[in-house]
């Protein structure tokens, strides 16, 4: 396959799932993530089994500023860019309104500028390919502000109005852009949670991702009975919402 | 998540032999630096896929550090034919990689989803070790996770005294991160398998005397047979083959220690045992030689759960001892008075030649090893019990890997290395930070 993926956040959970899946596919892959221990491990993982070239780079989502040059160069050494996917993320246990101003900066960053950035950054690239993808990750944490996750909720749903705004810009073009709003998966990001609902395998998600790849999708719920899960959750007055924890 | 960032849960473990059931902290983690977390004092162990028939990978008040997502595919060097695979790999992954490759590991132990950390852990064995010797026999390297060392990268040469303790020794010397594993060729894609009857233990040993060279060599006994017939059971032996397989399968339903434990009665009861074992001995010799997949060849159980579910919730025992060739006639008598004396609900018995030379508490040395699956139950206990005195008497060593219940004082007086291995650990693991309920029990 003569394209590439990038996928930021590509070491673990989610991001680990697609990039086994576009390995798999045949596609080159660039791995983003904050330990190159992880991502280079990955890496000669896929290049072992699925004979495809695959470049780790570390980098730190968790900033404002991110430097994207060891991406670009990675990028240069590899067949065209066609895809970029974001399932990075950052979340903490302690995330509430009054937390330290460096935590929240943080959360933002993971969780809205560095994709925002990336996804800026590769745009023009993007356009030049008959059939590109850009997907972003959402999360059913955004539906509605709870005391818990409050950062990375308003991070997400702001990642989510973005997106939004760029498939709106890009409308007419040959690049997808698609947003996945994703329920409780089995990674680590759940692990110690007690889910009131099941979790998703991330390997069932990112072969979801994969098939729709070249689909016009806007945005999907995954699983899809989180749609109207939210639709409600969304519809709920505030007498009643504010007496519920989840 | 506790304050220093390490994910945790309380999660419910069961060895696969339905004894023994721990509650207790579990961590999975999927980078390395939730590998490297601060867990403080608290006493921990790495896990693999569970499949352990003792409590190896789990203990009260243990932290159980699951290393499933450590399963990646380092580095192969074709020249030197060497695999760098991360601990978490399981066999089926590796095979998958290396068979298209005319590649092989030469011990594949009996079960697909057996991690190769765990493989290392137990110096696990396959289906001919007296030719194969075990699973470490192709452990080139190991890199060891230990909080107060970091990572070491362990060989025979650099450091021979942790190489030894970890090879065998139960994840008791720290977190194995990746090993260096030396492949071998693979003569086939299939294995040709012939059964041939036998009336005794003596018939069959002296079968798999004469099949020493072969790929495959180990033996079936009807357990419960009885008096004279006790004994009674059917030789394979194996070959690769370039033959096509008569009938391809697709996939299987992974076992795990609760799934194999689901059904809550124990239906292996004297008058089942005897039926399924005639039936089985039966359909056996109807095809005795046939064309299998290396898989299948290798995997006899993935594809047949049916034989480990039906023991139920109570579970099974299964004792498997090494027994030195010039004890094994007067081994296996007693065995037979002790099963006419207790009727114990005994399902079957195995045979295989062995040869280890690992030094630490897995089987090491020459001799036969003879295995018996039970149902567990008070007969079952006492059996176990004169077996141990037997093992004692006969300088027979038990499988610490197969038997949950092994007592210290038996493990000290029959494991020919458990004592500097004991010794060892305390230089090796000052503080025993690394801990289970196996290491406990044995007094480690």
């Amino acid at each position: 396959m003569s394209a590439t993926y990038l996928i930021v956040g590509g070491s673990s959970g989610l991001g680990r799932a697609l990039a086994e899946r576009f390995a798999a596919g045949g596609y080159a892959l660039v791995l983003v993530s904050s330990d190159a221990r992880d991502t280079e491990a990955l890496a000669a993982d896929l290049r072992l089994r699925h004979r495809v070239e695959v470049a780790a780079v570390a980098c730190d989502l968790a900033r404002r500023e991110v430097d994207l040059g060891a991406i670009d160069r990675a990028l240069d050494k590899l067949p065209p860019l066609e895809g970029v996917m974001m399932p990075a993320g950052a979340n903490r246990d302690d995330d509430r309104p009054g937390a330290p101003v460096e935590q929240f900066e943080a959360l933002l960053a993971a969780n809205f500028y560095a994709p925002c950035r990336v996804v800026d950054h590769y745009l023009e690239r993007l356009r030049a390919r008959p059939n590109a993808l850009i997907a972003g990750f959402g999360s059913i944490a955004a539906v509605r502000g709870r005391t818990r996750n409050a950062a990375y909720s308003a991070a997400k749903r702001a990642l989510a109005s973005y997106f939004e705004s760029v498939r709106h810009a890009l409308r007419g073009t040959s690049v997808h852009v698609q947003f996945f709003v994703l329920g409780y998966l089995d990674t680590n990001l759940a692990f110690a949670q007690d889910t009131k609902l099941p979790r998703a395998s991330p390997v069932k998600c990112a072969e979801h991702v994969f098939r729709r790849r070249h689909a016009d999708a806007g945005v999907t719920y995954y699983p899809h009975y989180w749609r109207p899960v939210c639709a409600v959750l969304r519809l709920l007055p505030w007498f009643v919402f504010r007496k519920l924890s989840f | 998540m506790t304050a220093s960032g390490v994910v945790l849960r309380q999660s419910r473990f069961l060895t696969f032999d339905g004894a023994v059931s721990v509650v207790t902290a579990h961590q999975r983690p999927d980078r390395f630096r939730q590998l490297e977390a601060d867990l403080g004092e608290a006493k921990r162990i790495a896990r693999g896929a569970g499949l352990s028939y003792a409590a190896a990978s789990f203990g009260e008040d243990v932290v159980v550090q699951e290393m499933t997502a450590f399963d990646r595919l380092l580095a192969f060097d074709g020249q030197k034919r060497t695999l760098r695979v991360e601990a978490g790999a399981t066999l089926e992954r590796i095979l998958q990689w290396a068979l298209p490759r005319k590649l092989r590991l030469a011990a594949v132990p009996g079960y697909p989803r057996i991690t190769i950390g765990g493989c290392i852990a137990a110096d696990v064995h396959g289906k001919n070790p007296a030719r194969d010797g075990t699973f470490c026999d192709a452990v080139e390297a190991l890199r060891l996770f230990h909080p107060s060392r970091g990572y070491v990268e362990v060989t025979r040469e650099n450091h021979p005294d942790a190489f030894d303790a970890t090879c065998g020794g139960f994840g008791l010397t720290g977190v194995i991160v990746d090993a260096t594993l030396k492949l071998v060729p693979a003569p086939a894609p299939n294995v040709r398998t012939v059964a041939r009857e036998v009336d005794s233990f003596e018939g069959a040993a002296r079968a798999l005397e004469q099949a020493a060279g072969a790929d495959f060599a180990y033996s079936w006994h009807d357990g419960t047979a009885r008096g004279a017939a006790f004994g009674r059971g059917l030789v394979f032996t194996g070959a690769w083959t370039e033959e096509p397989i008569a009938q391809r399968h697709s996939g299987y339903e992974a076992m795990s220690a609760s799934s194999r434990a689901a059904w809550p009665l124990g239906l292996w009861i004297d008058a089942t045992a005897r039926s399924a074992n005639a039936f089985y001995r039966r359909r056996v010799l109807r095809h005795p030689s046939r064309v299998q997949s290396a898989f299948d060849a290798d995997f006899p159980f993935a594809r047949q759960t049916l034989y480990h579910r039906l023991y139920g919730r109570r579970g099974l025992a299964e004792l498997q001892l090494l027994v030195p060739h010039e004890a094994l006639g007067a081994f296996l008598a007693e065995v037979a008075a002790i099963v006419g004396r207790l009727g114990p609900p005994l399902v079957m018995l195995s045979l295989k030649r062995f040869s280890g030379r690992m030094r630490a508490l897995s089987l090491s040395g020459d001799g036969m090893l003879v295995a018996m699956d039970l149902a567990r139950g008070d007969a079952t206990t006492r059996f176990a019990e004169a077996i141990d005195d037997l093992a004692v008497r006969t300088r027979a060593q038990p499988n610490v890997s197969k038997d949950s219940r092994l007592p210290a004082p038996v493990a000290a007086r029959t494991l020919p290395h458990y004592t500097s291995f004991r010794e060892g650990l305390a230089r090796v693991d000052p503080l025993r930070l690394y801990q289970s309920e196996l290491s406990r029990r044995l007094d480690l």
